[in-house]
């Protein structure tokens, strides 16, 4: 039987092939990181020297140029101060109860019993209603006259006078938290519930064998097990709530008393209400920062907690 | 051959040029004036404005009107946008808010030289002064729309009412006679942050009654005794519980119609709109219940911006659309509140003279004279202290004071 005659490359073509190799994963990474420049970096740096304008208008003129005067008022006006507050207190506040909970949902969907499918749906229900439409539904439920919540109030014997959620700045900041915790909590349940699910089933029969109790299995076993799927929630979570607009802006816009003033809700009150966009952009600038100082924060631990 | 082929394409060469010469002329005859508004798609003035720029086009045929139709909540940041960029309309509507925007960027030509505006006087509307600004003139008031207080008669007859309030006491003992709270109440108002511009329409009307201003001579003068007795006063109603607390504008304008709410400081837009809802509702239109009778005014302003592409065919518009102001009246059924008012509506309709006679406060009612531009920031500041006030219990003379300093202050 004749040899198979085997094909070696030339020199050139295996200098080819090792150019294209080369150059290949650039090529394959052009279109996202062109769509990173124009659409994330272009429109950053536009808002970065946009923030070194005092204008009036929504395009800047040359001679609005007025260099750190935003920053300068920034770190000097006592409503930065508020704002900074009013937003470390909401994506606290929206972070701890939305983990607490999503994680409560989430061992109660990975436990076996009759009616879980249905469970699963339900909980699934708030994060999959439009985000205006659920706000309005809540503005409608915290009504001090007429609302649902208050009626409770009144029937439970708890407030004879009802509550004025949204109206007084006592409430109106734990109403928004409130509303938000119960529209995004689903979205880690269901991260949760992944992360739960692939834990090995083994690990729990070992601890059962060392005589672990139900909480003790909690603790050593699914907690350190699902820890990376918490910490990515935690900071979609921390990051989404640093620019959360969209609920407060419908439910109080900042108000009353700028209680529920964050940071978002800061920034279009200056770009849009006021026209100052320059301002907004320095605190736009501002926030960005913040985000990503949080983002490499945890990236840090869990990078850190790997070594361990 | 050759040559007959170059005669040919020769031939053909001419005579295409000949009609783009012909079409580009025609063109250039014909102008495409672009009227930017958001009342476009509004059903009563819409239709209105659409009727005119008809008539007006049969008048000047070589004239077209190309409407710029934008909603209400996007028109100002798009506006801004375009002129800007010199890409503006020719003539362009503004509210009252908008127009010292627009007008302080520079955005907008003074019409002094381009229109005969001595000519227009006899027509102007009480409104025209607020356009002139540091002698000059930069868009012509066509419309405004005035506050009245709005009753129910029959809840009034009920409660043993004989005529609408004519002082704040009056007021006061009447809505409470009014009030059968959660069932009925006497008043709808904004009063919460969530409805910041119109809540400061309603702020300013109860402060003026009380002959406050929000400025004199172009600076803040939010701690003058008038001012503190109006805010005062609506922390007394507050208080009362006259009207419901935390409700919206929708809402309690529902309830309105619906007969639970005897009283709105508001304007004729939504008189119409309550009768449209509840036909057999029995309400009227009184002054306020001050001795000035002063009213509050939303102002809509026609204005040619700086970069128009042709600013002398939207001289020509101005010009007939302010000679014609009257049928535009006619057209927008609900238009009571100037002079371009619907006379047969106000014949039908007596007492909604209202609106027509109620004089107008200092600069429209809601405009800082001196801080129009920045409204915004004037109000959020005056309306955070008034909801201290409210909801704290503050006293009203020590927050306007800092609101006063504030606004001072402001940068």
């Amino acid at each position: 039987m004749p040899r198979k005659r085997r094909h070696f490359p030339s020199k050139n073509s295996r200098v080819q092939r090792g150019v294209w190799t080369q150059i290949l994963p650039y090529i394959l990474v052009t279109p996202i990181v062109l769509l990173v420049v124009v659409f994330v970096l272009y429109p950053i740096f536009q808002s970065l020297i946009i923030s070194f304008y005092d204008s009036r208008s929504l395009i800047p003129q040359v001679n609005d140029y007025a260099g750190l005067k935003n920053y300068a008022w920034l770190f000097t006006s006592s409503s930065t101060l508020v704002t900074l507050r009013v937003t470390l207190v909401y994506v606290v506040g929206t972070v701890i109860c939305s983990v607490f909970l999503g994680l409560i949902a989430a061992l109660l969907m990975n436990i076996s019993y009759r009616g879980r499918g249905l469970a699963r749906v339900a909980i699934i229900v708030p994060w999959a209603t439009p985000l205006v439409a659920s706000a309005l539904i809540w503005f409608w439920m915290f009504d001090p006259q007429y609302g649902i919540i208050n009626y409770f109030l009144h029937l439970l014997h708890i407030s004879s006078q009802g509550i004025q959620w949204l109206i007084t700045p006592q409430w109106a900041l734990l109403s928004v938290i409130l509303v938000d915790v119960w529209r995004i909590f689903p979205f880690g349940a269901i991260v949760l519930l992944t992360a739960l699910q692939a834990v090995d089933a083994n690990l729990y029969d070992a601890a059962a064998v060392d005589g672990a109790g139900s909480l003790s299995k909690f603790f050593y076993v699914t907690l350190p097990s699902i820890r990376p799927s918490l910490a990515i929630t935690i900071l979609l979570y921390t990051i989404w709530g640093m620019k959360r607009f969209d609920t407060i802006w419908i439910l109080t816009q900042g108000g009353p008393l700028d209680s529920t003033g964050v940071m978002a809700v800061q920034i279009y009150r200056e770009a849009f209400r006021n026209f100052r966009i320059g301002r907004a952009s320095a605190l736009a600038i501002i926030g960005a920062l913040l985000s990503t100082i949080v983002t490499f924060y945890y990236f840090r631990m869990g990078s850190n907690h790997e070594k361990v | 051959m050759l040559v007959k082929f170059f005669k040919l394409c020769l031939f053909v060469f001419v005579l295409v040029s000949l009609i783009a010469l012909g079409t580009s002329v025609l063109c250039a005859q014909n102008v495409e004036l672009k009227l930017a508004t958001w009342h476009w798609t509004e059903p009563g003035r819409g239709d209105a404005l659409k009727s005119m720029c008809e008539t007006f086009t049969k008048e000047y045929p070589n004239i077209t009107i190309k409407p710029v139709s934008l909603p209400y909540a996007r028109y100002q940041d798009q506006m801004m946008i375009q002129m800007a960029g010199n890409e503006a309309p020719d003539v362009l509507v503004a509210s009252d808010i908008m127009f010292f925007s627009f007008m302080n960027l520079g955005y907008l030509l003074p019409l002094d030289e381009l229109i005969n505006l001595k000519a227009l006087e006899p027509e102007f509307l009480d409104a025209q002064k607020i356009a002139q600004i540091n002698g000059k003139t930069y868009g012509i008031a066509t419309e405004y729309v005035t506050y009245a207080l709005l009753y129910n008669e029959t809840l009034f007859k009920e409660a043993g009412i004989a005529h609408p309030p004519t002082t704040p006491e009056e007021f006061l003992e009447d809505a409470k006679k009014l009030t059968k709270a959660p069932e009925q109440y006497a008043l709808g108002t904004r009063h919460s942050m969530n409805e910041e511009g119109g809540w400061w329409y309603e702020m300013s009307y109860w402060v003026e009654g009380f002959g406050g201003k929000w400025t004199t001579d172009a600076k803040p003068s939010v701690n003058t005794p008038e001012v503190i007795n109006g805010v005062k006063f609506y922390k007394e109603m507050y208080d009362a519980g006259i009207f419901p607390k935390g409700v919206d504008a929708a809402t309690y304008r529902r309830m309105f119609w619906q007969g639970k709410i005897a009283m709105l400081t508001d304007n004729q837009a939504t008189f119409f709109l309550a009768l449209s809802s509840n036909p057999d509702l029995n309400i009227k239109a009184a002054p306020s219940p001050f001795e000035n009778k002063l009213t509050n005014a939303e102002i809509v302003f026609y204005t040619i911006p700086k970069s128009a592409k042709h600013p002398k065919e939207a001289v020509i518009f101005l010009n007939w659309f302010y000679r014609n102001l009257k049928d535009y009246g006619l057209g927008v059924e609900n238009v009571v509140g100037s002079k371009s008012a619907n006379k047969i509506i106000l014949e039908k309709l007596p007492y909604l003279m209202t609106f027509v006679e109620a004089p107008l406060a200092d600069n429209g009612g809601i405009l800082p004279k001196g801080y129009e531009t920045r409204l915004p920031e004037f109000r959020h500041i005056v309306l955070n202290h008034v909801t201290s006030v409210l909801v704290n219990n503050a006293d009203p003379k020590a927050e306007m004071d800092a609101a006063q300093n504030e606004l001072l202050n402001l940068e």
